[in-house]
């Protein structure tokens, strides 16, 4: 299957083409939808493109060759430098504003019998209107060039601030290449919640935490709450042998930072995202409800 | 309603363990009758009557063993927890309840209705009556999944309205204050010890380490012994400290909340740091989870808060989000001397943290 564009807009990857989020769907990949429907400009219950990826969806793609981050903004420009104008009245884009409306307005206008000097004045507005009324589309095709638009992982995480990413992109990627499709657990007080399937047809089965470094209190609440919803609280951690005990590679880890900012270069993120990983996970239930 | 609250009153007539001499030699302090300086005088000599006796004391006296808070002795048991509400029975969900539960179990007592009425065995025979419920409900279900199916024969007809029938009355009834029968009266295989040799008190209270030093160092009212050796409050706070590393952030917001009035007790059961109950356990559900945030604490997870907040939401509580300000220069704990003024450099402030959906609160 051909790569999927993955467009980063800010910092973020949003998925304009319909196409690309049903792809992305057969990969297990669901996003979350970000943008405001325009027939219901009220609420934020209901949204629709562009589908917004989180950063280890975007990863999980990258490293597993499913698709490939562009810069949406250099896009445009080798996009809109190659094209010559009749290209750009021809294709990508869609025309939102419809003929027969101006035809309507016209005729409204020459009913209400102004005079000439503002008759031509709302013309010359219609016409200005025409201009705003065109979306274009973006990122559908490749264009020729590929290199020159094209991001590089590490390079996109760094954009943003992220805490704690490597770790947490190896629970993800645990329960992801298990064959679970993964959401943002935030409603549920987890990292992540799991669904066997397709969330439209499942529902979640877990809410998965990582196990590091959390009290026992939090186990209560998060298996009361994951009982309460009829899930199961999962952990997953890094499976530690005596010999290689976490508290000591953390304290050479932050060693190895001090010097970095002098001469040692940053090891490198993509190599440690994918570095193979021992994890073991536990899934807990309250058994306290009759 | 009304005569349960009586009988309430009591079984729980005080906040606190505390004995007031007025309670204690039953002299009561009359009005003041401003105009009238005879009942200034009557007042007068109620109140040397009063101070010429000795103020009572009835000190509870706690084991400190194992880091543990024990009270053995069952009427100190009983005592602490009418009075407020302190502490938990080792072998009961939380009022120390394990000897009537079970000498009503073995038909040791002629008056066994205070066992059953134990909280344990209400809430067993209410799990007994929605399981009965449920059984019920999946049987008209399985029927009524027959007759949209066309399947249904004349008897399984009858049935299906005889069903209904009875789960509407099931549906009915309200939900059991009073076991009224005891459910099983099988014995167990370690009752035989019980049977020959006398049921013999098993159970302990146990108290959080917030608790006794509350009730040491605030109120007076226990005396906790350590081998045999008594502990002053200085000594007591030491070792508190010793044992959890976060008893001070804990002890100064127990205070705060048992001085305003509130019953606080451990909130682990719904994974916050204390619940809040308006006067106790049997008065009423706790209102308020408390979850405790240093503000020294740089990283809040937020999503372990807002997990909590869903549990404790859940349960129709608002969950309280107290802030306490730690004195800025480092104090050692283990040498300080006076406490009351150490309690002074702590500050508490709460928020009340609540899950909010703009589309469900609209109106």
């Amino acid at each position: 299957m051909e790569k999927v564009f993955l467009p980063v807009v800010g910092d973020k990857v949003l998925i304009f083409e319909l196409e690309d989020v049903k792809k992305l769907r057969h990969l297990g990949i669901v996003g979350v939808l970000s943008g405001t429907l325009s027939a219901a400009p009220q609420q934020n219950v209901f949204l629709g493109l562009p589908l917004q990826l989180s950063l280890e969806d975007v990863i999980w793609l990258v490293t597993n060759e499913h698709g490939i981050l562009i810069d949406s903004a250099k896009y445009h420009e080798v996009e809109a430098a190659m094209l010559n104008q009749a290209d750009w009245n021809s294709s990508q884009r869609i025309c939102v504003h419809d003929p027969k409306q101006d035809e309507e307005l016209l005729k409204k206008l020459a009913k209400m019998n102004l005079s000439d000097d503002k008759l031509i004045l709302k013309k010359k507005q219609l016409q200005e209107n025409k201009v705003e009324n065109f979306i274009i589309i973006p990122n559908v095709t490749p264009l020729p060039n590929i290199d020159s638009y094209t991001i590089p992982l590490d390079k996109f995480l760094s954009l943003s601030n992220h805490h704690e990413l490597i770790s947490n992109y190896q629970v993800y990627r645990s329960v992801k290449d298990q064959g679970f499709f993964i959401l943002p657990g935030i409603r549920f007080g987890g990292k992540y919640i799991g669904y066997p399937n397709d969330p439209l047809r499942y529902h979640a089965h877990f809410i998965i935490n990582q196990a590091t470094d959390f009290k026992l209190i939090d186990l209560v609440a998060g298996g009361r709450l994951a009982t309460g919803v009829k899930k199961v609280w999962v952990i997953v951690g890094e499976h530690s042998t005596p010999d290689s005990p976490k508290k000591v590679e953390g304290k050479k880890r932050d060693a190895v930072e001090v010097d970095v900012d002098q001469t040692e270069p940053q090891p490198d993120i993509v190599d440690q995202l994918t570095k193979e990983s021992k994890l073991k996970s536990f899934s807990i239930e309250w058994a306290g409800f009759g | 309603m009304g005569k349960r609250s009586k009988n309430f009153k009591e079984l729980y007539p005080n906040p606190v363990p505390i004995t007031l001499s007025t309670d204690a030699y039953g002299i009561n302090l009359p009005d003041i009758i401003p105009h009238n300086p005879i009942s200034w005088l009557i007042f007068g000599l109620r109140y040397l009557q009063i101070q010429a006796k000795s103020i009572p004391s009835n000190v509870v006296r706690v084991d400190f063993e194992d880091d543990v808070f024990k009270v053995l002795d069952p009427t100190d048991m009983n005592r602490l927890w009418s009075h407020g509400f302190f502490g938990k029975g080792s072998l009961s969900r939380s009022d120390p309840n394990w000897a009537d539960r079970t000498s009503a179990r073995l038909g040791l007592d002629d008056d066994t209705q205070q066992g059953r009425n134990a909280s344990e065995e209400i809430t067993k025979q209410r799990r007994e009556e929605r399981k009965r419920f449920k059984l019920e409900r999946a049987k008209v279900q399985n029927l009524e999944l027959k007759q949209r199916q066309g399947a249904l024969n004349e008897d399984e007809e009858v049935e299906l309205n005889d069903l209904r029938e009875t789960l509407n009355n099931l549906k009915k009834i309200v939900p059991a204050r009073k076991a009224i029968s005891t459910t099983s009266n099988s014995l167990r295989e370690e009752d035989e010890v019980l049977l020959i040799e006398g049921l013999d008190n098993l159970e302990y209270l146990q108290l959080q380490a917030v608790e006794s030093f509350y009730l040491k160092f605030a109120l007076g009212a226990i005396d906790i012994f350590e081998q045999n050796e008594s502990l002053s409050s200085l000594e007591l706070f030491k070792k508190c400290n010793s044992i959890d590393s976060k008893f001070m952030l804990n002890y100064v917001v127990y205070h705060h909340f048992r001085s305003l009035g509130w019953c606080a007790r451990s909130g682990i059961k719904f994974g916050c740091d204390m619940l809040l109950y308006k006067r106790g356990p049997p008065f009423s559900h706790a209102e308020f989870g408390i979850l405790i945030i240093p503000t020294k604490q740089e990283f809040i997870n937020w999503i372990d808060v807002s997990s909590v907040a869903r549990v404790v939401g859940g349960v129709k509580k608002n969950l309280v989000l107290c802030y306490v300000d730690e004195p800025i220069e480092d104090i050692e704990l283990s040498e300080v001397s006076d406490i009351a003024s150490l309690l002074k450099l702590y500050k508490v402030t709460e928020i009340l943290y609540r899950r909010w959906t703009p589309s469900k609160s609209r109106d």
